[in-house]
């Protein structure tokens, strides 16, 4: 059997092989640079970027569910100036692209931002974050409608010559709407599931259990639910798919690329295991040799 | 205000599989845990913590910050003290002698000490200039906040200085290594809320009454958050230098999640700045001056 092929194509975003990862729970790589190889992945997804700093929700921003987490960190970030001074440049010298995930109150910071990263020569891609559900503007109102979502990808994309990534939510009705709604607008690739909006109550205080008393919910509990919306929308539209939500293993990452993933996100799982995404590259190499694969392409959509 | 160099990267920590040396309850809930792992021994500085995955599986999912109760890098071994407090340190506490756990660190930013106190392969950073002569190192601990401070102790009394505990717990049932101490010569004073140790009362009656030896005092505080802010008010009165262990919901424990912030004191109030940050317990702390952190809001 010849070399095994991992090069996997997204949206126009060449990588070497399909694992990336979740915005929002990989800071801006280097925080786990002590543990894993950052060269090895297939890219690097950092934190949500926005036009100015934020400092993002109250504590408690965290909660632990069965076979999952809520989340409500809200956005904190240096913003876009810093993030181009301070964080960048330090992953230049990594071998892997950089794709960063961007969030605004209007259409508008959506495109100002999407003009300002697209001058920066070391972003690989741009994943615009139409779903965070833990902010009031710049969040889950841009997702939930195919006519904002439109809106808000179609001045990223009249703003950039990057691939534009479009991060849907997952908490829609009918989540194939949204996604041909995008694909419309210009977006290159998509990526999906965000979290599920859920919420936490301790039941000795009585109150719920995050400040923000809803946040999202990531972790393996919501795979079967980002499996199948994965495989709903590739089979309503064409463009390639950054699929995430609960993948722990390389048996989960390979699910989804059967469900019609072109690349895949570790999340949550990079909390409990720092290695997750080694490990998760490796059980895929895996995985295709004993099964015989020799090009990962092979493997996307094949359970359709 | 003392200022502070902060790393938000962890770039000494590593990933191990600690072999369980033994695991002891102290007292009712109250347990002791000894690890072999080497490499993560030999890099622990007083006042950091490690995560623990306590299940392969996904319940619990997290992984739980543990204070290094104790660190030998010659013999390879650390100690970590804990509270059975929920599912996850329950199971942790039914893991017997033999097994392996995987924890990863050592993380954060620990106590700070006088850059003269340490030896060279600590590397301490001196974030303050004090001169140890002059200065009465006291521990202040709530409870299970005994944890982080033998470590802290122990590279005083090396240095020949004086040191005292202040320990305050609700009951005799809940005041754990106190011998740990006294062994090293730290002078130790008790304070239960139920009277059943020590003397009646808050471990901050123990600092009203404090005998200074004619030094200054330097506090080293771990507890919970409710007596951390008391005794970091008691100190801001006094003009005493104050550290405090502070604690929040941790997801990585590596500054890449942002649950685990804190408001930290900023100084660009004169520029209309709103006068405050989010810091990073993880990273950033989990020490922290007490005069920078935002107690109220």
């Amino acid at each position: 059997m010849g070399k095994l092929n991992l090069q996997v194509n997204l949206g126009g975003l060449a990588m070497k092989n399909p694992v990336t990862t979740a915005s929002g729970t990989f800071g801006f790589g280097l925080e786990f640079a002590p543990f894993i190889d950052l060269a090895r992945l297939g890219a690097i997804v950092v934190k949500g970027t926005t036009l100015e700093p934020r400092e993002g929700n109250a504590t408690p921003r965290m909660a632990e569910t069965p076979a999952g987490m809520l989340n409500a960190i809200g956005l904190q970030n240096p913003g876009v100036d810093a993030f181009l001074r301070d964080y960048l440049p330090p992953l230049r010298e990594i071998e892997t692209p950089v794709i960063v995930n961007l969030s605004g109150n209007s259409v508008d910071d959506y495109g100002r931002l999407a003009s300002i990263l697209d001058g920066a020569d070391s972003v690989a891609a741009l994943e615009v974050n139409i779903s965070c559900p833990n902010v009031k503007q710049g969040g889950i109102q841009f997702g939930t409608l195919p006519a904002s979502a439109a809106a808000v990808t179609r001045s990223v994309r009249e703003n950039t010559k990057k691939p534009v990534i479009v991060k849907l939510s997952p908490n829609v009705t009918d989540i194939t709407e949204m996604a041909r709604a995008v694909v419309d607008a210009g977006a290159d690739a998509l990526a999906l599931i965000n979290t599920l909006l859920g919420m936490d109550i301790d039941i000795r205080t009585r109150r719920p259990v995050l400040a923000n008393i809803f946040g999202g919910l990531s972790g393996p509990a919501v795979k079967p639910v980002a499996l199948r919306m994965i495989y709903q929308v590739h089979k309503a539209v064409k463009v390639p798919i950054l699929g995430m939500g609960g993948i722990m293993n390389g048996q989960d990452a390979i699910a989804f690329l059967l469900a019609g993933a072109t690349a895949i996100a570790v999340g949550t799982a990079n909390f409990t295991n720092p290695r997750a995404t080694m490990d998760i590259l490796d059980g895929i190499g895996e995985y295709c040799i004993r099964e015989g694969v020799r090009d990962v392409n092979e493997l996307i959509g094949a359970a359709h | 205000m003392p200022t502070q160099k902060t790393s938000s990267i962890n770039s000494s920590a590593v990933l191990a599989d600690a072999v369980i040396l033994s695991q002891e309850e102290l007292k009712a809930g109250f347990f002791r845990l000894v690890l072999a792992a080497p490499e993560l021994a030999r890099r622990c500085q007083p006042g950091q913590f490690v995560q623990v995955r306590v299940s392969d599986g996904v319940a619990p999912l997290l992984p739980r910050p543990i204070s290094i109760h104790s660190f030998d890098g010659e013999l390879g071994i650390l100690s970590l003290l804990y509270h059975v407090a929920g599912q996850g340190t329950g199971k942790l506490s039914r893991l017997p002698a033999g097994e392996s756990l995987r924890i990863w660190g050592p993380l954060g930013k620990g106590w700070s000490l006088p850059e003269n106190l340490t030896d060279g392969s600590a590397a301490m950073p001196a974030y303050v200039d004090i001169d140890k002569e002059k200065t009465l190192p006291v521990f202040v601990a709530g409870g299970i906040g005994i944890a982080p401070l033998p470590p802290l102790a122990k590279a005083w009394r090396n240095a020949g200085s004086e040191a005292l505990l202040l320990y305050g717990a609700r009951s005799a049932g809940q005041i754990v290594t106190v011998d740990e101490f006294t062994a090293m010569g730290v002078d130790v004073r008790i304070a239960t809320e139920d009277g059943s140790a020590g003397v009646t009362g808050r471990v901050t009656e123990l600092l009203k009454e404090l005998d200074r030896k004619g030094k200054e005092p330097l506090l080293y505080v771990c507890g919970p958050k409710p007596m951390l802010q008391a005794v970091a008010q008691l100190a801001d009165e006094r003009g005493w230098l104050c550290q405090v262990s502070l604690e929040e919901r941790m997801c990585c424990g590596l500054g890449a999640c942002l649950s685990c912030v804190c408001k930290k004191k900023t100084d660009d109030q004169k520029e209309g700045g709103k006068g405050w940050t989010h810091a990073k317990v993880c990273t950033d702390g989990p020490v922290f001056w007490s005069r920078e952190v935002v107690w109220n809001g």
